[in-house]
């Protein structure tokens, strides 16, 4: 493996650090930890969202929608959003005027009542071609309605596909776990878009690490009710049913296979450290791997075609980042090695598109990484920099993630680009922790109509 | 003049041991309506009944003693080094003190819980903890007491015993607690 001196290490850091809104420390990474510096630098199409047409009975619908259609698209980070000069923001659309503004798409929209709700249409123009490049209607439910902001996020990710073909994750949401003052424990729930948080429930004991299903509709956690032992529980969200999976010492970590049938978690009692798989039908469960002497087994995710995992394993001494085949056979490590760094390495998440992120330990200040397990094995990009900034989770479009951070700007659930590195707040708290991104919760299903 | 006197006795003796329960000393006696008074003579009943007393409450202090004594040793703490499962020195020679008071007290149960600090993830120092808990299990079921007897578990990093994010404070958060969750009501001392 080539050693870059770190003096190039530090530089492309210090570059790194120039695209993100914080300064840059230098002691974070240790010599001999090689970081690579594969980001896209390609501007941003300049974009422009006008106001969204509507009679007076849905003027209120209308503001509203343009608003969170305007700063989903923001929180894309795709495009550089334009505000809507007032002479431009009715009428016809004129070609050479957006031009001139230098924009290059232009989304436009009307909305009607109907019966249970709205009819939204919306074109999606690239000016520069001077033409439509698609049309698409959709129904939204009444503005009351407990979706509706979810339907219109549903509408921001479907343009944000007709632009760059790919997924935008506007219609998601974020749970996380909050530590209260008193020592209690709640799962919490929040848009995207930071909006609508609800505490979806409360233990009096621990509640640790959540994982959605593939179809959004569950939710699986681990939790010690009584400070007794730890459960396995399967929660519908819907509903609020919950069951109880598994019992055990401790145990931890839960994921969902890709086709939402089983559930791999570890497991450590005294009968050692061990990675396991539930068939959720039957609930009977396998061991999946079995931890060596003293080596700990903290976590098996699975990859987003199902076949092998990421898991931790501390048989290095410090906990390090393996992939895993189905049988159990593990193979080539993918964190980086620092010779006696003490550095520690946890929390795996896999993107659609194969990346993993993980948090990293150098011998103190943990730090989010990311990198490609098959070409990058033992290289880690670092995103972050400064305070502490752990367990990280991919959003949907396979582009965004989101962590617990706490400096700067203080402590809280932070979204960060993995792209650009723009880094916003989601909800700001200081015993926030172990978030967990959802699919996308669009339940739209293909627009209404095409182009017309 | 024998029964009088033994009946005197006989309500004397309860009387104290009534006293001594409710911890105050013995009060005096009360005369009954058909018993005198009893007489302090040149006979040291009385007097061997005042060291008998005696005896008992130092007795019961000291088997009180005893217990406070064993469930302390029982409920030191032990620490660990930084990402370490491994006992010390001075941990085994804690570990040792509780499995003598274990093996007077044959019915306790105990149930011991890991720790760790702050650093490093959530899981894993849930993991970390089971280790440390595990590794005090053992060393104590080495020297024979049955593992039945002792329950583990792990709280990771979320029951800091001192909050803070320096080093004296994460090395009092790398231990293990141990408390007791069956047993008689007032333990023995080792070798009792």
């Amino acid at each position: 493996m080539n050693q870059r001196p770190l003096q190039s290490a530090l530089l492309l850091l210090g570059a790194l650090a120039a695209a993100a809104p914080v300064a840059a420390q230098r002691d974070t990474i240790p010599a001999g930890v090689e970081l690579s510096t594969g980001y896209d630098v390609t501007p941003r199409p300049i974009l422009a969202v006008r106001p969204v047409a509507s009679g007076m009975r849905a003027a209120v619908e209308a503001g509203d929608i343009r608003d969170i259609i305007e700063r989903d698209l923001t929180y894309s980070d795709r495009f550089a959003l334009i505000p809507t000069p007032a002479r431009l923001a009715e009428g016809d659309i004129v070609y050479e005027d957006w031009n001139d503004l230098r924009a290059v798409y232009l989304v436009d929209g009307s909305i009607e009542p109907i019966r249970d709700g709205f009819r939204l249409e919306v074109s999606v123009h690239d000016v520069v071609y001077k033409t439509v490049l698609e049309r698409a209607a959709y129904e939204l439910p009444p503005r009351s309605d407990r979706g509706f902001r979810m339907a219109v996020h549903a509408v921001a990710d479907d343009i944000v596909r007709m632009i760059t073909g790919e997924p935008g994750m506007a219609a998601t949401r974020i749970a996380f776990v909050r530590k209260n003052a008193a020592g209690s424990y709640d799962l919490i729930m929040i848009d995207s878009d930071g909006e609508d948080q609800r505490r979806i429930f409360g233990e009096g004991g621990i509640i640790y690490g959540s994982a959605f299903s593939p179809d959004g509709r569950r939710l699986a956690y681990v939790a010690t009710p009584e400070m007794q032992g730890w459960e396995l529980v399967e929660r519908e969200l819907e509903s609020g049913r919950a069951r109880v999976l598994e019992r055990g010492s401790t145990l931890f970590a839960p994921d969902y296979s890709p086709d939402g049938r089983s559930l791999s978690y570890a497991l450590f009692d005294e009968g050692g450290s061990r990675l396991m798989e539930m068939d959720l039908a039957s609930g009977r469960s396998r061991v999946l791997y079995e931890g060596r002497g003293s080596e700990n087994v903290t976590a098996a995710m699975y990859s987003p075609d199902g076949r092998r995992f990421a898991i931790v394993s501390s048989r290095l001494g410090n906990p390090h980042v393996f992939l895993m085949d189905a049988n159990g056979s593990v193979g080539a490590r993918v964190s980086p090695y620092a010779r006696g760094q003490g550095a520690m390495f946890t929390g795996p998440d896999w993107s659609r598109t194969g990346q993993l992120t993980f948090t990293g330990g150098f011998g103190g200040a943990e730090q989010v990484v990311i990198t490609d397990p098959d070409r990058l094995a033992g290289q880690a990009k670092q995103l972050t920099q400064g305070g502490t900034n752990e367990d990280p989770a991919w959003a949907p479009d396979g582009r965004h993630i989101v962590y617990t951070g706490s400096a700067p700007g203080g402590s809280g659930l932070y979204v960060i680009d993995t792209v650009t590195l723009k880094r916003r707040l989601l909800v700001s708290g200081g015993e926030l922790r172990l978030p967990a991104w959802s699919p996308s919760l669009s339940r739209l299903g293909p627009p209404l109509e095409g182009a017309r | 003049m024998m029964l009088p006197r033994l009946v005197a006795t006989l309500v004397l003796s309860s009387v104290a041991l009534a006293a001594c329960s409710k911890n105050e000393p013995p009060p005096e006696p009360a005369p009954t309506e058909s018993t005198p008074a009893p007489q302090p003579t040149a006979n040291t009943g009385s007097d061997a009944e005042a060291e008998r007393i005696a005896r008992e409450e130092a007795a019961r202090r000291a088997a009180m003693e005893a217990d406070r004594a064993a469930r302390a040793t029982l409920a030191d703490m032990i620490f660990f080094g930084y990402d370490q499962s491994a006992l010390s020195a001075e941990a085994e020679r804690t570990l040792a003190a509780k499995v003598q008071v274990l093996r007077a007290n044959a019915t306790a149960r105990i149930m011991i819980v890991g720790h760790a600090d702050e650093r490093g993830s959530l899981e894993y120092n849930v993991a970390l903890g089971m280790r440390r808990a595990l590794a005090a299990k053992e060393y104590i079921t080495g020297f024979g007491i049955d593992g039945s007897r002792i329950e583990v578990n792990s709280f990771g990093e979320e029951r800091p015993l001192q909050p803070g994010s320096n080093e004296s404070a994460w090395a009092r958060n790398r231990r293990d607690e141990f408390t007791v969750t069956a047993g008689p009501q007032m333990l023995v001392a080792p070798g009792s």
